[in-house]
């Protein structure tokens, strides 16, 4: 019996990785390959404001079937903006909000590792080496906050998708989370927009709590 | 395209594996079903011939209040360029909540526990470990050292006895992991 059980757990974990990867992928190739255009995004701005060096680019991403994981309507759309925030380069923004949409918590939790993986691209392509998350505020390694890699800050998010034993996926079903603080974590923030904001950081203090992004590159 | 199906054989077996947990941890009676341990090094380089000095044992929450104050000590230049840069509302938007607010309703439903570890050589700092412990329910002190005692690099998530690995920050690892690249 319990070798079924494992093979079918197996199976879930593999449908479930399977498709959680699909849509990271989409969002991320949308809008880091060079900004290119897949046929599943349009891009709907570019500017280039005048009065300060700042690149604003805005992508309209159409995502196909993806009602179980981003809980989109057919008709509805993710805009996905990737944009420096500060004169210098030294923060980064990756900024995400669904049409005449109220994102959720588990919106911004989906989207809080695609986010990372683009922004850890975009510096990658950038050459540089560190940066710390200074927003959301509950995630901030600029705070203090330890985690500081891709595959630990996914198990923190969603311990359920990682847990070890087989009797706790009946409680999870029924809805309970197991880590609830995330949630509340996010719920101070605005509602309609989901923001991950990143310092690069050049030279780290040898305390200084940093993301290695050739590390995280291959996570 | 060898390397890549070997990585990947490699990082699948890494994330589903079954983690062995020393007897201490199994046999006794902790009062927590669930709880994962995250484990954070600030520099990466061997901790061999180190001298190691805990500095901070208790609630995450108090170590945050610590570390904010000696970094804005350390950080007040760093942060003086990026306010000229961003412009004050900006700064203030980004920084002001984050190192003046308050952040203790971000953490509650779970208990967060850390462990910090400084070593050093010759008496000059090298590198920290944190011990980050997320736990379902409080975890008595007794507890939490137990955990810090007996683990050494792996991240893991313990339930009901059982534990899987998360990831493991073991340089060995790593660096045979950069290595097929």
């Amino acid at each position: 019996m319990k070798y079924y059980l494992s093979i079918f757990s197996l199976m879930t974990m593999v449908l479930l990785s399977g498709c959680s990867s699909k849509q990271e992928q989409l969002i991320v190739a949308s809008t880091i390959t060079n900004y290119a255009v897949d046929q599943n995004a349009t891009m709907i701005e570019e500017k280039i404001q005048t009065e300060s060096p700042y690149r604003i680019q805005t992508y309209k991403v159409k995502i196909k079937d993806s009602e179980h994981i981003w809980m989109l309507d057919k008709q509805e759309s993710m805009g996905v903006v990737l944009s420096d925030i500060s004169k210098n380069g030294k923060i980064l923004q990756f900024k995400a909000s669904i049409t005449g949409r109220v994102l959720e918590n588990h919106h911004k939790k989906e989207l809080l590792v695609p986010g990372l993986q683009l922004l850890v691209h975009e510096l990658g392509k950038r050459g540089h080496k560190y940066f710390q998350i200074i927003k959301p505020t509950s995630l901030s390694n600029l705070n203090g906050f330890p985690i500081n890699s891709i595959a630990g800050l996914s198990a923190y998010l969603s311990p359920e998708l990682n847990n070890p034993s087989e009797d706790n996926e009946l409680e999870n079903a029924d809805g309970m989370d197991v880590h609830s603080s995330i949630n509340s974590g996010f719920t101070i923030f605005d509602d309609s927009v989901f923001e991950l904001n990143i310092l690069i950081i050049d030279t780290p203090k040898p305390y200084q709590i940093v993301w290695n992004v050739e590390d995280n590159l291959r996570q | 395209m060898k390397k890549i199906f070997v990585l990947m054989a490699l990082i699948s077996v890494l994330l589903n594996a079954e983690i062995k947990l020393t007897e201490e941890l199994i046999d006794n009676d902790i009062e927590t079903n669930e709880y994962q341990l995250f484990v954070t090094k600030t520099v990466d380089v061997s901790i061999d011939n180190l001298k190691s000095e805990v500095i901070f044992t208790g609630e995450l929450e108090d170590y945050f209040e610590k570390y904010r104050e000696k970094y804005e000590q350390d950080m007040e230049e760093e942060l003086a360029i990026i306010a000229s840069s961003t412009g004050k509302v900006l700064f203030r938007s980004i920084f002001g909540g984050l190192l003046f607010g308050d952040n203790s309703n971000v953490f509650f439903g779970d208990a967060n526990y850390v462990q910090v570890t400084d070593y050093t050589k010759n008496g000059k700092f090298v590198t920290r470990i944190i011990k980050y412990i997320v736990s379902d329910e409080n975890l008595p002190k007794e507890d939490q050292q137990m955990i810090y005692a007996t683990t050494n690099s792996d991240n893991y998530h313990f339930n009901e006895g059982q534990a899987k690995l998360i990831f493991t920050t073991d340089r060995k690892l790593n660096e045979y992991k950069k290595g097929l690249k």
